[in-house]
């Protein structure tokens, strides 16, 4: 009896009764559209994510020192250390699984306008390296060159500076290369612009608002030849285990400037390892949120038909009863209403994806548009997981619609009748 | 075409109500009947019962000579599809359908084409007289208009008992005798079997066999035909 006429008497039914559907499919419609706009979110973020992560080397480190925290060696606790290059030269030699290594230092920005140009200036951070710095923690290039090996060994006054510096010093399309800027009052042209190659993963201050400079040169600009740096940066051949490593690094470092070997809080030092894991597994927990909301969402979005549904066939107990005495059975009576509630569900949540998707989309359009970040949440679902939702929903539209059935029968057609 | 015997029903909410206190009765094939008795006395309970919407507790009801006892839904709607059809005082249509669908819905439930249904249906608007009332709503009819769409329902399946609860019920006396005379005129023309409820004297007349129901008894029957 599932015949054309069967869908006929289906779709009059719903059609002629439109408030009653609409009202139906509405939480339906509501769940599809907030499941869509959160898992997209969730997915986006995530690919977003696993992008920057793919631009991190997982085998670099970092490691710079702190105050002791133990007395050793005739030394008080609360002693103020350094590091330098002769720390640099110690971990070259010992340590051959390092590849790349060197050395940072660098100025807060926090000192009044520290960079200035025709007269426009900011306050931004100043960092002096060397050549493989870049190559370590991966600083995204967009115009122009690194520094170079012979502006360290000239002492240049060259410099790259990042994203925002540049947007915040130059018209639109002006062309940062060639220029000069003022750097603590001293001209400084600039050879490149950058930007962080990975918006979440940041050591130290963010490319977008660092003016890079050969070491070499912030050295002298700071009026001093001292070798001390701010901060060691390294990178392994990926093949021995990182955390040992990270702890004979240690182990030396203190041995050679008379810290307690058990003085944990002297040095920081950590791998690009430790920072993803602990991004993933914030990022797990960030999925598996979605997840139960989603399926609440989609609960309640049954539950919400059912309740509906149970309301309308109260509505339509004389309607039942007409159609009873006339000669439906029971079983077709059933069918009818789970049809409905099928056909209801069904079209509800496709209404619900398109929506979904379409809000979705504006979503999108509206970060990309706002973020002037180089980070671009991508919020998009796929197809499949699409039709899994929509698969459930139905499954559970049909399943919201066998409470009412049943209770539709329940009642004999004649008290059905007899009510007015 | 039909025989009660000794039949009982009692209501149970709460309290038990014993409605019928063992109905005899018989309806020959083609009979026009006509039963009338005070308002609770259980006249609308036995139509039903006799309808197959209604169970009883006691007796024997055989229908068309099969033995209508502890029926399934299933079977009792099968029973309703093939040989019964319904009038009720209050039309019972249902108000998101024309007449015209409201009309053909008891031949969707025996598997009829939409397009022969919908040829039938026409057919039967006109024999009441509203073919041009097709498209029209049951709110934008007349009460006696709803109630002759109603009887066209009643007779498109061409049932061979038709029941009717109080049809003119709710309409004014001259509505009322157009009613019974297209009824009569159904059981004349068809030879179907017609039992009405009623509780005005000048339509129980016109019918064959007056049946006087006293509480839950039938007291007396008034044979008119052969009177
Ligand atoms: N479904 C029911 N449940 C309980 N009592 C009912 C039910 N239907 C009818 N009754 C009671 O049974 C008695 C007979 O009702 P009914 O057959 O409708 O009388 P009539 O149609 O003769 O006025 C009334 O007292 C009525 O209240
Ligand atoms: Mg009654």
């Amino acid at each position: 009896m599932f015949d054309i006429d069967f869908w006929q008497e289906l779709w009059h039914t719903i059609t002629a009764n439109k408030k009653r559907s609409v009202l139906t499919a509405f939480g339906v419609t509501w769940g599809m559209v907030m499941l869509i706009v959160m898992a997209g979110c969730g997915f986006g973020l995530k690919k977003s994510l696993n992008e920057q992560f793919e631009s991190v080397d997982a085998n670099a480190g970092i490691l710079f020192s702190n105050f002791t925290t133990e007395a050793y060696d005739g030394y008080k606790a609360g002693r103020w250390w350094q590091l330098t290059d002769d720390d640099l030269e110690l971990l070259r030699s010992q340590y051959p699984e390092i590849k790349r290594i060197t050395g940072e230092i660098s100025q807060g920005g926090g000192l009044g306008n520290n960079v200035v140009r025709n007269g426009q200036g900011g306050a931004y951070s100043l960092r002096g390296i060397e050549p493989v710095f870049q190559s370590i923690l991966s600083t995204k290039m967009l115009s122009g060159r690194y520094i170079n090996n012979i502006d360290i060994d000239q002492s240049r006054k060259v410099c790259v500076i990042g994203r925002k510096i540049v947007n915040a010093l130059y018209m639109p399309g002006e062309d940062p290369i060639g220029t000069t800027i003022q750097v603590n009052g001293i001209g400084f042209t600039v050879v490149g612009t950058c930007t962080d190659a990975s918006e979440s993963v940041n050591i130290g201050s963010e490319d977008d608002e660092t003016v890079i400079l050969p070491i070499s040169t912030m050295r002298l600009m700071f009026g001093s030849n001292n070798t001390t740096l701010d901060m060691i940066v390294f990178a392994t051949d990926g093949k021995a285990p990182i955390a040992p490593l990270t702890e004979r690094i240690r182990q030396t470092l203190y041995s050679a400037h008379h810290i307690s070997p058990t003085d944990k809080g002297a040095m920081w030092v950590m791998s690009m390892q430790d920072i993803l894991n602990k991004t993933n597994a914030l990022f797990g927990g960030l999925t598996i949120l979605i997840w139960l909301v989603g399926i609440g969402t989609l609960l309640a979005g049954a539950v919400g038909v059912s309740n509906i549904m149970l309301v309308t066939v109260r509505e339509r107990r004389q309607e039942i009863g007409i159609r009873r005495a006339l000669g439906a059975s029971p079983r077709v009576i059933i069918r009818q209403i789970l049809c409905e509630s099928f056909v209801l569900t069904s079209l509800a949540g496709i209404v619900g994806i398109v929506l979904g998707v379409w809000l979705l989309r504006l979503v999108a359009n509206i970060i990309t548009a706002s973020s002037d970040s180089g980070f671009v949440l991508n919020p998009q679902i796929s197809f499949g997981l699409t039709m899994v939702a929509l698969a459930i929903l139905i499954v559970l539209g049909i399943a919201a619609g066998l409470l009412p059935a049943q209770k539709a029968i329940s009642v004999k057609a004649v008290e059905a009748l007899q009510e007015e | 075409m039909l025989e009660l015997q000794g039949i009982h029903k009692t209501y149970d909410n709460g309290a038990l109500l014993h409605v019928l206190k063992g109905i005899d009765l018989a309806v020959e094939e083609g009979e026009f009947v006509s039963i009338m008795g005070a308002s609770g006395s259980g006249k609308s309970t036995l139509l039903n019962i006799i309808g197959l919407l209604d169970n009883y507790d006691e007796g024997t009801y055989t229908l068309d000579g099969k033995l209508m006892k502890n029926l399934s839904e299933k079977e009792a709607a099968l029973m309703r599809s093939r040989y019964i059809g319904f009038i009720f005082q209050s039309f019972n249509l249902i108000n998101f359908k024309t007449a015209l669908e409201n009309v053909a819905l008891p031949l969707y439930y025996q598997g009829v084409p939409r397009r022969k249904r919908n040829e039938l249906a026409m057919e039967y608007l006109d024999k009441v007289g509203l073919k041009d009332w097709a498209t029209h709503l049951p709110t934008e009819l007349s009460g006696g208009q709803r109630q002759r769409v109603a009887i066209a329902r009643a007779l498109i399946a061409r049932p061979k008992l038709v029941l009717a609860d109080e049809p003119t019920g709710a309409l004014d006396s001259t509505t009322s005798q157009e009613v019974i005379d297209l009824l009569r005129e159904v059981n004349r023309t068809e030879g179907m079997t017609m039992i009405i409820v009623t509780h005005a004297p000048e339509i129980a007349r016109q019918t064959d066999k007056i049946i006087h129901i006293t509480d839950g008894l039938i007291s007396h029957v008034e044979d008119l035909k052969h009177a």
